[in-house]
């Protein structure tokens, strides 16, 4: 009960109105929920040259919740475990934003915090070296991925990636990540 | 040994891998949940294949979008073309990109100064 409530309020961006919503799904995410939200995204931003920016952020941001959220449920069509958690993507005022939300085990609280305030510290120069230092790295044990999606994340967007983590209980707490593209010029 | 083919998905790439012309060809979506599961026939396909030297490799790539783990798993092959160009035969990239998108052209040079293989691009439309 306490997650749905957490699901509901804190993973909205700022000024969203439902109206505002392209996308948007709550659940278990599976590789075929990532596709099918994925191509509707591309049917809506069709004739949108930010979908070429909006496409691979949905889907690192989806694909870290499959991979990573603490709270993990079984898909009854597909038969697989897979990540619970919220992706939104909405339209205001011209920008876009892909936003998500997800339980993480307090224990990685830090190192998510630390990593995205490092992102958010560079410029698109000092990104772009990170990205192709990290991506040549082995990753780290804990990383299902290449470990590089925030990095990547960062340099589609161009700003700096809202964030926050609110702490449920002892073991467990919430992060939303909200994510801007701007209208291109 | 035997051509590797494996048909595309709505998130894998079509792998075409002719041993006999040496044509190399990834075509596609890549966004596999888990890549490094997805492209593992394509290394084991690769080792093989670059056993036998003074082959003229030529690797197509041409990708409509791929996620950071295909990434890496990318500069992994580049990487292993590069061996076997440094040591034992010859291989070449071309970067395909659909027109206007700076981007997918942009992560292509970015691949091309990474590792030392003889990179071109061009734009598919």
């Amino acid at each position: 009960v306490v997650y749905e409530k957490l699901y509901n309020s804190y993973s909205l961006p700022y000024n969203c109105n439902v109206q505002d919503i392209q996308v948007v799904f709550k659940g278990a995410i599976t590789q075929k929920i990532i596709v099918e939200l994925g191509n509707s995204v591309r049917d809506k931003l069709a004739n949108e040259k930010q979908i070429r920016k909006v496409f691979p952020v949905f889907v690192e941001l989806a694909q870290n919740i499959e991979r990573y959220s603490a709270i993990r449920e079984q898909n009854e069509v597909e038969g697989i475990k897979s990540g619970v958690g919220v992706i939104l993507i909405s339209k205001i005022n011209y920008c876009y934003h892909v936003s998500s939300g997800n339980v993480v085990e307090n224990e990685r609280c830090g190192k998510i915090r630390s990593k995205l305030e490092y992102i958010n510290f560079l410029n698109s120069d000092e990104l772009k070296s990170f990205y192709i230092k990290s991506r040549k790295a082995r990753p780290d044990s804990d990383s299902k991925g290449a470990g590089i999606g925030f990095i990547e994340i960062a340099r589609k967007s161009g700003s700096a990636l809202d964030f926050r983590i609110i702490e449920i209980d002892d073991k467990y707490s919430f992060l939303t990540i909200s994510v801007k593209i701007k209208k291109e010029k | 040994m035997e051509r590797l083919f494996i048909p595309a998905t709505a998130f894998s790439p079509e792998i075409n891998f002719d041993e006999i012309s040496n044509a190399l060809n990834i075509s596609g979506e890549s966004y596999p949940e888990n890549a490094s599961e997805f492209y593992q026939p394509v290394f084991d396909w690769l080792t093989i294949y670059c056993l036998k030297p003074n082959r003229e490799i030529r690797l197509e790539v041409n990708l409509n979008y791929y996620n950071t783990s295909s990434s890496k798993i990318l500069l992994q092959i580049f990487e292993k073309l590069e061996s076997y160009h440094q040591k034992k035969g010859t291989a070449a990239v071309t970067w395909f990109y659909p027109e206007n998108d700076e981007d997918l052209l942009e992560s292509g040079k970015e691949y091309s100064s990474d590792v030392e293989l003889p990179f071109s691009f061009a734009s598919c439309g």
